[in-house]
């Protein structure tokens, strides 16, 4: 700055309001304070909000696959025989029981159902005959041996051991039934019972045909049935063996390129990030000829998030997630202008037109090709898409997946250009920071060692606008590239 | 105060050093935006739109300059840029073109304090007001004016002309007003 002339009387007004100097109220800092870090504080529970869900995702399904695994596991080592209670005939209970809990230890032959009894204590029944009860269900025809009262098998499980091993001595007729109804158990699989006590109990009932039972079935069934409701073991009728679908959880990322498009198939222009696009262009506020702006560029993109995934029939899959989303492009830009640019102040101070942000004040690059600048933009998206299975193959699946995304800026540097300043600069106003994205990836499913990994390529396009100066020229991002899911746990079949 | 780590600091998010830095050049810079506003009010507002501008641009500042020149710079653009928005400044910033008007080389003596001083400066019209402080205390040349308020260099130089000579009258006739008043004193 240079002074056109350096008379007395303007050294020595400069001189006097070089000391002119107040104190601002406190309020002043406050605001400056809330609006300076204000927004860093804001930015936390919004990432909050983001990473509770992802956590307790995560969280769901860890428990999730570590009880399954656990279950499984116990149905193996528990789930045994069916060891069918005979009861002694009402003629021979004359004692009652006293010992119901060493009873109940000792001999375990209960039904698969965990139903609370409903049964009237073992005490003070004498002269109700218990019945011979197969999966918790009273028999057929009614048969009670002293043609008394029907009792449940719980009732027999509490009774005594001495007064069961009482049906060693149960008359022919009885051991008979016994034999016939034991044959019939593989049909009935969801009676259970641990392993010693089946040995117990047979060995004391001579109960024949136990080897014969299939064991394998049992294990299957009780597998299937495991998650089910209480009332469902005891449904009469065929066993349900529609599979049930249920939640999984895995890892999902990608890299790939990305690039601002005008419309879908359309590369941006020379000025796509023009924000003053719809003004005259052709001069600079100084009347110099427009200068070189450079093209916008793709570049690397990637991600990574954790995705939920159900199947809703035998072909279509949902799939939700969450995750981080970095995009890139690149620039070419002059000169970095490091102190505030007097440029703007070149359209008019007097004229009605609306003043511009005051952004707009701190030019930050000169147009040029002096350097390279990579345009820098973080989402936090929420996908959502349906995969279909295009092939029946168990082993190589193919899937179509189809979906949109919801993305939240949290971060970007982008430059945006002003032909009218000719400059680059920063302004995180300029952005839509909420964008709607479609999505669609070809994926191949690979069983790897007790996992199953999807992937293919994919490729993303944001609906919304990336600049919201509400202009015709549209700048969306366009993501292309590689698309990873990862599944722990083998296929259900 | 070392200026280079002050800096890092708020760089870094440190809310005490911002504090610090608001705390060094607040007084100063208040009185900047005074001058270029019709009342304190405005003038805080200008020095809190100010400052958040320091604050978000203070990674541009790269130490070849002096930080409170800088700081100043940002000060008067925001006040500029106020000036602009609102508009009470806005309908009275409106004045053709004069008549190039010769700067008088009457040269009197200020006598005024600086508060009284600033507060002739206030007095005179916006237009007037932005130009004098633009040129004879921030010392930019009529060309810059020109530039930055959208205006000829001519009709800068004119307006400051104007501006001088209003406020010239007004020193010399407070100044009177102050003598007689310390010769009617007992």
């Amino acid at each position: 700055m240079r002074r056109m002339h350096d008379p007395k009387f303007e050294k020595e007004v400069q001189q006097k309001l070089q000391e002119l100097s107040f104190s601002p109220s406190e309020a002043v800092w406050s605001n400056i304070d809330r609006a300076v870090n204000g927004e860093k504080k804001r930015r936390v529970p919004v990432f909050w909000l983001f990473l509770l869900p992802a956590l307790t995702l995560t969280g769901m399904g860890v428990v999730y696959f570590s009880a399954r695994t656990s279950t499984a596991h116990k149905n193996i080592v528990k789930s045994t025989v069916v060891a069918p209670t005979v009861a002694p005939p009402a003629a021979s209970t004359g004692t009652t029981g006293t010992t119901a809990t060493t009873a109940t230890a000792r001999t375990t032959p209960t039904t698969g159902s965990t139903q609370p009894s409903r049964d009237i204590p073992a005490e003070g029944r004498s002269g109700h005959s218990p019945e011979v009860v197969h999966n918790g269900h009273p028999s057929a025809d009614g048969y009670s041996p002293a043609g008394g009262h029907n009792t449940s098998i719980h009732s027999v499980n509490r009774l005594p051991i001495r007064q069961r091993d009482m049906t060693d001595n149960a008359p022919e007729e009885v051991r008979q039934e016994v034999k016939v109804r034991t044959e019939e158990l593989p049909q009935h699989p969801m009676v259970v019972q641990t392993a010693p006590a089946t040995a117990i109990t047979a060995e004391r009932a001579n109960l024949p045909g136990l080897n014969v039972f299939d064991h394998h079935f049992s294990v299957t069934a009780a597998g299937r049935l495991s998650s089910r409701s209480r009332t469902a073991a005891v449904t009469t009728g065929p066993i349900q063996l529609k599979p049930k679908y249920t939640w999984e959880a895995g890892f999902a990322g990608g890299i790939g390129m990305s690039s601002l498009n005008r419309t879908l198939f359309q590369q941006p222009s020379a000025v796509a990030s023009d924000v003053r696009q719809n003004t005259n262009t052709s001069t600079a506020i100084t009347g110099a000829p427009k200068a070189y702006t450079s093209k916008i560029q793709p570049d690397l993109s990637y991600w990574a998030g954790i995705v939920v995934q159900r199947p809703l029939d035998k072909r279509f899959t949902l799939s939700l997630g969450l995750s981080l989303h970095y995009y890139s492009t690149k620039i070419q830009v002059g000169e970095k202008v490091v102190a505030p640019s007097s440029y703007y102040y070149t359209q008019s101070l007097f004229t009605t037109q609306a003043p511009q942000a005051q952004a707009n004040v701190y030019p930050y690059y000169s147009v040029g090709d002096n350097d390279i600048y990579t345009n820098r933009y973080y989402f936090l998206e929420l996908p959502g898409s349906i995969l279909w299975q295009v092939n029946h193959s168990r082993n190589l699946p193919l899937f179509w997946e189809g979906g949109f995304s919801l993305a939240y800026l949290v971060s970007s540097n982008a430059l945006y250009y002003n032909s009218k300043s000719t400059t680059f600069y920063k302004d995180g106003s300029m952005t839509n920071k909420t964008q709607l994205n479609l999505a669609t990836a070809l994926l191949v499913g690979l069983p790897i060692k007790g996992m199953r990994l999807q992937a293919g390529p994919q490729v993303q396009y944001g609906v919304t606008s990336l600049q919201n100066n509400g202009g015709t020229n549209g700048q969306h991002l366009f993501y292309g590239g590689l698309r990873v899911v990862l599944l722990p746990g083998k296929a259900k079949k | 105060m070392d200026y280079h780590q002050l800096v890092k600091d708020c760089l870094r998010g440190d809310t005490a050093a911002q504090r610090r830095l608001y705390e060094h050049f607040a007084g100063n810079m208040l009185g900047v935006c005074y001058r270029y506003t019709k009342s304190m009010v405005d003038a805080e507002d200008v020095l809190q739109e100010g400052f958040i501008m320091v604050f978000k641009n203070l990674h541009q500042f790269n130490f070849t300059g002096e930080l409170g020149g800088w700081v100043r710079r940002i000060m008067v653009n925001t006040a500029i840029n106020y000036l602009k928005k609102h508009s009470r400044y806005q309908t009275e910033l409106l004045f053709t073109e004069g008549v190039l008007h010769p700067v008088s080389d009457d040269d009197p003596e200020v006598s005024l304090s600086t508060k009284e001083l600033a507060d002739l400066i206030r007095q005179l019209p916006p237009g007037y007001q932005t130009i004098f402080n633009l040129h004879a205390v921030e010392g930019y040349s009529h060309v810059e004016i020109g530039k930055i308020l959208g205006i000829n260099e001519g009709t800068s130089r004119s307006q400051y002309a104007r501006a001088r000579s209003l406020l010239i009258s007004w020193i010399k006739k407070l100044s009177a007003v102050n003598k007689n008043e310390t010769y009617a004193r007992p």
